[in-house]
């Protein structure tokens, strides 16, 4: 693996462990526009997945050698 | 959508024109192919461009399942179904480890199949012919799912004759799917996946919008529920609890990495016109589940807060009932519902069609050209996989049927994705490490799959609700997979290399 995949994998482990909301005590209730804030901060952890998997995509030139 | 109003004259010429338009789409493909290949027929000769590449990459992962069952799912767990946005969105995070590689090969080795990479990976027909079984029976019960579904959408809104219309709905459906597969193969699955992805797309927001007209704003919704006295209603505003969390978990692993194998979606990206129009169509598709699994959600919290007491199989009927309000509340709620309703064939069709494609180049091309006659022309299995895609649907047809009333016996069958990540470690470790041996990788599938399947239909008490302390039986098949396909690759080379020195 390249220096840039290792980097990636960190992100990722990072962001997948942030997608499930544990941090969040269970009798949260505050909400923005009707959402819980709970619900939103998964949302945006989503997000942020799906913009550095777009990143990637879009500028990852990796070569088929072995790994 | 039992719960539907039955649709008048109008809106049946609405339907049955869009019904035909996909009829034409597959006469304008027959005319399009370019040379009676395998290589045409599925793969659609020189490949698609973005638009067509993205619109049917969309349409074939999302389903039936993705309005019907995700908002049903909303309506029992509440918010916390948003993790469903994880798990289609770790898709394509997956995609990232073969999609690119396998392109490349596949252009260079001319692959047809998923399991033509297999083969030409580990040169092993036991991995071959396990592989190419696990992804039929997948995709054959996905497919039987979506047969079933097309029935139930027309009996919902034939009112007293709804048993003879879920008879026809179904066989009605799969003649024009049949008819128009087998006429343009990929190009004509692929053209009216792109027509079928634009109607889903224009559904799911105009489902956001009669919502918004109908019940209000989602704070009203949430105020309401949050009002209630039920503390049942008031949890599904809450954080999930750690059970749900594990299960959170489980699901971003297991679709995630099962959703990446659907064999109808490798030959898509197989079918990508370039490398540059791959990354790029699936840099777009990991925004989608913003639009359908936040409207799908979105939609199941509204149920919450306005339909009541709908309670298990009958929970996933709740989109029907939000359906029924909005139509009865004005003419342009009626209408609006009838151009949703296409929307909806419209997500069954196109993932049953791909699915339908998939499995008659499977038999046609892993199974017969592999086992049977290796000595068939391309022609002969283009032809035969055609009279696989009839003999399949008449079977299946009969299948969903004969079921219908068995709606629990087909969820028990559907262990799609446990069986699917099975073939993991070949598709993804095996494309990355050239050092992965073919008898390890065998045993690994053949111990996992065991492993799963045991775990799932056995007689285990530890197993609820069909999984072991939240995860799916599928991972834990996985993890013994993955370390006898390693572990032995391991064993196997540094044994080759103590011969050697």
């Amino acid at each position: 693996m390249t220096r840039r995949q290792y980097i990636i994998l960190i992100v990722y482990l990072l962001l997948l462990t942030l997608s499930i909301p544990w941090y969040w005590p269970a009798d949260n209730l505050t909400l923005v526009a009707g959402v819980p804030t709970w619900v939103l901060s998964v949302i945006i952890v989503g997000l942020a997945v799906a913009i550095l998997t777009a990143w990637n995509l879009l500028t990852d030139n990796e070569s088929d050698e072995d790994e | 959508m039992s719960e539907i109003l039955p649709f008048g004259p109008g809106a049946w010429i609405f339907i049955s024109f869009y019904i035909g338009s996909l009829l034409i789409v597959g006469a304008v493909a027959y005319r399009a192919r370019e040379e009676n290949t395998l290589k045409d027929f599925y793969l659609a000769g020189s490949g698609f461009g973005f638009t067509v590449l993205l619109l049917t990459l969309y349409a074939s992962q999302y389903s039936g399942n993705s309005l019907f069952g995700f908002t049903g799912m909303t309506y029992r767990i509440g918010y916390s179904w948003i993790l469903s946005l994880h798990f289609m969105i770790s898709i394509v995070v997956f995609y990232q480890l073969i999609a690119v590689r396998l392109f490349r090969l596949a252009k260079v080795n001319t692959f047809i199949t998923p399991v033509d990479f297999l083969h030409h990976r580990f040169q092993s027909k036991a991995i071959s012919l396990i592989a190419a079984v696990v992804m039929i029976l997948a995709l054959s019960n996905f497919l039987l799912a979506q047969l079933m579904a097309m029935g139930r959408a027309m009996q919902g809104l034939a009112g007293a004759h709804g048993d003879q219309a879920y008879q026809y709905g179904v066989v009605v459906l799969a003649l024009i799917m049949v008819i128009y597969g087998t006429l343009g193969g990929i190009r004509a699955v692929a053209w009216t996946d792109m027509l079928q992805g634009l109607v889903l797309t224009a559904g799911f927001l105009m489902l956001m919008v009669m919502l918004y007209f109908e019940f209000g704003s989602l704070t009203l919704a949430t105020d309401k529920i949050l009002a209630s006295n039920d503390a049942s209603m008031v949890n599904k505003i809450m954080p999930p609890d750690a059970a749900r969390m594990r299960e959170w978990l489980s699901y971003v692993l297991i679709v995630g990495m099962g959703g990446a194998l659907y064999p109808h979606a490798i030959q898509r990206i197989y079918a990508a016109r370039s490398e540059k129009i791959l990354r790029r169509s699936l840099a777009v598709m990991v925004f989608l589940p913003f639009i359908t699994i936040l409207i799908a959600v979105s939609t199941g919290i509204y149920a919450i807060a306005y339909v009541e007491g709908l309670e298990g199989a009958a929970s996933d009927q709740v989109l029907g009932s939000i359906l029924r309000q909005i139509q009865e509340s004005s003419f342009l709620g009626y209408t609006l519902v009838v151009v949703l309703f296409a929307a909806i064939l419209s997500a069954i069709m196109s993932t049953a069609d791909s699915a339908l494609l998939s499995i008659s180049s499977m038999l046609s091309k892993d199974i017969y050209a592999k086992f049977v006659n290796r000595n068939a022309q391309e022609a002969q299995l283009t032809r035969l996989g055609k009279l696989c895609s009839w003999a399949l649907i008449i079977i299946l047809v009969g299948f969903a049927i004969a079921l219908r009333e068995q709606s629990s016996l087909v969820k028990l069958l559907d262990r799609k994705f446990d069986i699917l990540v099975q073939l993991v470690p070949a598709f993804m470790l095996g494309i990355r490490w050239k050092a992965m041996q073919a008898l390890p990788t065998f045993i690994g599938i053949v111990t996992g799959l065991m492993i799963a399947l045991g775990l799932a239909y056995g007689p285990f008490e530890f197993v609820q609700a069909g999984k072991i302390w939240g995860f799916h039986p599928g991972l834990y098949g996985l993890l013994l997979n993955v370390f006898i396909a390693v572990s032995g690759s391991v064993y196997l080379v540094r044994r080759e290399q103590g011969r050697a020195v």
